[in-house]
C-alpha cells in the first residue's frame, strides 16, 4: 500500500515536462570569451514548465501560491490589496567569476501605485556579503511618472561605507529582456525592448568580483496595494562558474521504478519462501 | 495459589520501577532547557482557533492529531514548558508500559522465548528498560513534540496486534488494533510505515498460514484484516489528501538533504547518542553493526513475533530510504517508532544467543543497560544545559533590562516563536522576515510582523535585535542606529548553538531647528 501510494503521492505533483528548452538561450553579449563562460544555466518557463529543482519561490508562505506555470511562462500575479514586497523565484546556486545574466518578461498588469517606490519586475543579482551588496535591474511603474522607469542600479560596502548607484531611464514597452554582465569588477547593464533580439548597453558601473549568491526575479510591489501580473519567460545564466548547480539540463527525477520491482519480487520471493517452508511443515518434513 | 500472586506483585513491582527509572530520566531540565523552534512551533499551532490550527497544519509537513490533543491538554494543564513538555513525558511512560506488554506477548512467539509467564515477564522489564532508558526515546519525549504520541501507539498497535492472533480474532480485539493504526497514521507521516510494517507481517503470517493448510484461521484472518484495513484506508482519506497537499510544499522548500552515507550512519549514532547533528559518527556505525546482526540472529529461524519485529524496524527504514531517492524524507529523529523494534531485536537475539545460561544473558543485558547509561551521560554533557539557556536566558535578560517602551524584534523566525514564547505578554516582540523567508509562514501572523518603518520609528526609543549573527549592524533597518549592550548565549540545539543580543537605539539628536550648520 505504502509503495503504491508513494509511487502516486511522489510522482503526481511533479512537473514532468522540465526537461528541454524549446527556446534557446539569447545569443552572448560578446564582451566575454564564450569559452571562459564554462557553465550555463538555462529554463524556458514556457509550456507551463517550472524548475522545482534549481528555484525557489519567495516568499514560500500563501503569496507563494501567485507564482503559477503558464503556456506563456512562469506567471506571478499578485493581486490588489496584497501589499507586501512582492513575490518571485531566486536560484538556489550562485554565480563565480564573469557571468551574463538574461531574462524575458512580459508585464500584462501593473497598476500604478499610490504608496512605495515602484511596482514591476526586478532582476536582482545579491553578492556573497549578503542584501546590501547587489546589481539590478527594474522595470517600475512609480507613483510620480508617468512612463515606466528602467532601473539598474548596484550596492556595495566599502571599507566600511555602503555605495549605492541608482539610476534611471524610461521604458514604455510592456515586454523585453534585462541583461547584467560582469566583467572583472565591471558590470553592464543591457536591455532589449518588446520582442527585439537586440540589446542596447545602458550604463556600466565598477562593483566587485566576489561571488553572487543567487539570481533573483521578482515582482515587487513594495508595500503599495496595486496588482501586478507579469510572465517570466525565460532565465539564462552563463558564468566561469556556476556553485551549487551540478546539472548542466535539469532533469525531473523519475520515480525509480526499478525499487518497486525489487521490492515487490523480494516481497514475493519471501512470500514462496514462507509458503513452502510451512507446507513442509505441514507435511511433517522436519 | 499464593506464590503466582506474590510473584506476580513482585513482577509489577518491577515494571513500576521501571516507570520510575522512565520518569527520573525524563525530569532533568525540564523547564530549564529553553524550547526550541520546533517545540515552540507546536505551542504555536495549538493556541490557535481550531479553523486556524487547521489551516496551519495543511500548510505544514505534519499531521494534526499531536496539536488537537495538545490543545485540549493545555486547556486543562496550562501552557507552561512543564505542562508542554509533561504531555509528552506522559506518552513517553506509556510508551515504556506498551513496550513490557508488547514484549511479554512476543516472548510467547519468538524463536528467542517459551511459553514461560516469567520468562516472559523478564524479557518485558528487559525491553521496557532499554526503551525507558534509550536517550534517542528519552529525547523524543522530552520534547514538546508528537514523536512519543507516535511511540506509545506504535507499542499499541503492536501488542493489540499479537493480542489479535493469540485470540484468533476477537472482534473488539480487532478494532481497538484498527483505532490504534489510525491515531498512529494521523500522529505523524512516518506511522504509516508502521502502519505498513504491520500488514506485511499480517500478509506474511496469512501465507504462512496458507501454507499450514490451516485455512480457517486463515480465512478469519484475511476477513478480519481486511475490514479493518479498510476502515483504516478510508478514514485515512482526508489524511492523505492533506499529505499529498504537504507534499508540493516538501518539494518547493523543504530543509531535508539527500539521503546520503553520512546521513545513514549518522542515524545510527542518533539512536545512541541524539544530538540532531551526528556529533557522533563513529558510534552510529557500531549501532549499526549491532542492530544489522541482531536481526540477522532474529530472523534465523524466527517465529510470528520476530517476522513482526523485523519488519516494524525495517520496513519504515527501507520505505524511507527507496522514497529518498525521488524525494529526500529520510530525518533520523523520524525513526523514533523503528528504533524501539530495534531495541526489541536487540533483546531478541540476546536472549537467542544466552538461551543455555542466563550468566552471559546477564551480562550482556547488564552491558546493554551500561552503553546506554553512559549514552546519556555523554547526551548531557553534549547539551551543556546549565551553560546554554539559549532564548529562555536571552529573554530573562532582555526583560529585565529593557525600558518598558522598548521593543524586540528578531529577524529570523527560527528565534521568533521560542521568543513569543518566553516573552508571552511581558513586551512587544516582532519579527521582521527575512526576504526569501522559505519556511514559516504557517505560524506567521501579520500581527507578528513588523515593518522596516515600524523597526525605524521603534529605534528612536530603543530596540532589542535578537539574531544568530554577532551584530547585524549592517542591516539596513538599523542604519544610523547606534549598538547597545550586547548578549551572547549559547543553546543546547545544533540548530540553534549561538544567540546574541543588543540593544539598538537611534542617537538622541536635537531637534532640527537646533542643530547647527555643515
Amino acid at each position: 500500500v505504502a509503495l503504491a501510494s508513494s509511487a502516486g503521492i511522489w510522482s503526481a505533483p511533479r512537473n514532468p515536462a522540465a526537461v528541454v528548452p524549446t527556446v534557446p538561450p539569447a545569443a552572448d553579449s560578446g564582451l566575454i570569451d564564450p569559452a571562459r563562460l564554462k557553465e550555463e544555466y538555462h529554463h524556458d518557463f514556457r509550456d507551463n514548465r517550472y524548475d522545482h529543482r534549481w528555484l525557489l519561490i519567495e516568499p514560500s508562505g500563501p503569496p507563494s501560491r501567485l507564482v503559477k506555470p503558464d503556456p506563456r511562462g512562469l506567471r506571478i500575479a499578485i493581486p490588489a490589496k496584497v501589499g507586501g514586497l512582492g513575490v518571485g523565484v531566486f536560484t538556489r546556486f550562485g554565480i563565480h567569476g564573469d557571468c551574463e545574466i538574461t531574462t524575458t518578461f512580459e508585464v500584462l498588469t501593473a497598476e500604478k501605485p499610490t504608496t512605495g517606490v515602484g511596482v514591476g519586475p526586478e532582476l536582482y543579482v545579491r553578492t556573497v556579503d549578503g542584501w546590501s551588496n547587489y546589481v539590478s535591474m527594474y522595470r517600475w511603474l512609480t507613483r510620480d511618472g508617468d512612463k515606466p522607469i528602467l532601473g539598474f542600479a548596484s550596492a556595495r560596502k566599502a571599507e566600511g561605507k555602503p555605495y549605492l548607484d541608482n539610476r534611471k531611464n524610461t521604458m514604455t514597452a510592456k515586454a523585453g529582456r534585462f541583461r547584467i554582465v560582469r566583467v572583472g569588477p565591471v558590470v553592464h547593464y543591457f536591455v532589449a525592448e518588446g520582442t527585439s533580439d537586440t540589446f542596447r548597453e545602458l550604463q556600466q558601473v565598477e562593483f566587485v568580483t566576489k561571488d553572487f549568491d543567487r539570481v533573483r526575479f521578482m515582482c515587487q510591489v513594495n508595500d503599495a496595494p496595486s496588482a501586478l501580473d507579469v510572465l517570466l519567460k525565460d532565465l539564462t545564466i552563463r558564468a566561469e562558474g556556476l556553485p551549487g548547480w551540478t546539472g548542466s539540463v535539469p532533469q525531473p527525477k523519475r520515480f525509480p521504478w526499478w525499487i518497486v520491482v525489487a521490492a515487490v519480487s523480494c516481497v514475493v520471493a519471501l512470500g514462496v519462501g514462507l509458503w513452502w517452508t510451512a507446507a513442509r511443515k505441514a507435511q511433517g518434513v522436519e | 495459589m499464593i506464590r503466582p500472586r506474590f510473584a506476580t506483585a513482585a513482577w509489577d513491582r518491577g515494571l513500576l520501577a521501571v516507570v520510575i527509572i522512565a520518569v527520573a530520566m525524563r525530569l532533568p531540565y525540564l523547564t530549564e532547557r529553553s524550547l526550541w523552534y520546533d517545540e515552540a512551533s507546536s505551542w504555536q499551532t495549538a493556541i490557535f482557533s481550531f479553523p486556524e490550527m487547521l489551516r496551519s497544519v495543511r500548510l505544514n509537513v505534519h499531521m494534526p492529531l499531536y496539536y488537537i490533543l495538545l490543545k485540549g491538554w493545555m486547556a486543562v494543564w496550562g501552557e507552561s514548558v512543564a505542562a508542554l513538555r509533561g504531555f509528552s513525558v506522559v506518552f513517553g511512560v506509556l510508551t515504556v508500559i506498551g513496550m513490557d506488554r508488547f514484549a511479554r506477548e512476543l516472548y510467547r512467539v519468538s524463536a528467542s522465548g517459551d511459553d514461560r509467564e516469567s520468562g516472559g515477564r523478564g524479557f518485558g522489564l528487559v525491553v521496557a528498560g532499554l526503551v525507558a532508558v534509550s536517550p534517542f526515546q528519552v529525547f523524543g519525549s522530552i520534547e514538546a513534540r508528537m514523536y512519543s504520541l507516535g511511540t506509545a501507539l506504535v507499542a499499541l498497535s503492536s501488542w493489540l496486534l499479537l493480542r489479535v492472533l493469540r485470540q484468533h480474532g476477537r472482534g473488539r480485539l480487532w478494532w481497538a488494533y484498527g483505532a490504534t493504526c489510525i491515531g498512529l497514521v494521523y500522529a505523524h507521516h512516518y506511522g504509516l510505515f508502521s502502519v505498513a510494517a504491520q500488514f506485511l507481517f499480517l500478509a506474511f503470517y496469512l501465507v504462512w498460514l496458507f501454507g499450514l493448510g490451516a485455512r480457517a484461521e486463515a480465512r478469519a484472518l484475511l476477513t478480519n484484516s481486511a475490514a479493518v484495513g479498510a476502515v483504516i484506508a478510508a478514514v485515512y482519506l482526508p489524511g492523505f489528501a492533506l499529505l499529498r497537499t504537504q507534499v508540493g510544499r516538501v518539494q518547493q522548500d523543504y530543509w531535508i538533504q539527500e539521503l546520503r552515507w553520512r546521513s545513514f550512519w549518522g542515524t545510527f549514532s542518533e539512536f545512541l547518542v541524539p544530538t540532531h547533528g551526528f556529533d557522533f559518527l563513529v558510534a552510529g556505525w557500531v549501532v549499526a553493526a549491532v542492530a544489522a546482526v541482531s536481526c540477522v540472529v532474529v530472523a534465523i529461524r524466527g517465529r510470528r513475533g520476530d517476522g513482526l519485529v523485523l519488519a516494524s524496524a525495517l520496513v519504515p527504514m527501507l520505505l524511507s530510504a527507496a522514497i529518498s531517492t525521488v524525494q529526500p524524507i529520510w530525518v533520523a529523529r523520524y525513526f523514533r517508532f523503528a528504533h524501539l523494534f530495534l531495541l526489541t531485536a536487540v533483546a531478541l537475539a540476546v536472549w537467542k544467543v544466552t538461551r543455555p545460561s542466563s550468566v552471559p544473558r546477564s551480562v550482556l543485558v547488564v552491558l546493554l543497560f551500561a552503553a546506554l547509561f553512559v549514552a546519556n551521560v555523554l547526551l548531557w554533557k553534549y547539551l551543556d544545559i546549565p551553560n546554554g539557556g539559549g532564548m529562555r536566558q536571552a529573554v530573562a535578560t532582555i526583560l529585565k533590562e529593557r525600558r518598558h517602551d522598548e521593543t524586540i524584534v528578531t529577524f529570523d523566525h527560527h528565534q521568533y516563536f521560542t521568543a513569543k514564547y518566553y516573552v508571552g505578554n511581558k513586551a512587544p516582540i516582532r519579527l521582521l522576515p527575512p526576504e526569501g523567508l522559505f519556511w514559516g509562514w504557517h505560524l506567521i501572523r501579520p500581527p507578528d510582523l513588523i515593518t522596516t518603518a515600524q523597526l525605524r520609528a521603534g529605534l528612536r526609543r530603543g530596540v532589542w535585535v535578537i539574531d544568530r549573527e554577532p551584530v547585524p549592524a549592517w542591516r539596513p533597518e538599523l542604519t544610523g542606529a547606534v549598538p547597545g549592550r550586547a548578549y551572547e548565549f549559547h543553546y543546547y540545539m545544533s540548530l540553534h548553538r549561538e544567540l546574541y543580543v543588543q540593544r539598538f537605539a537611534l542617537p538622541d539628536l536635537p531637534p532640527a531647528q537646533e542643530r547647527s550648520g555643515p
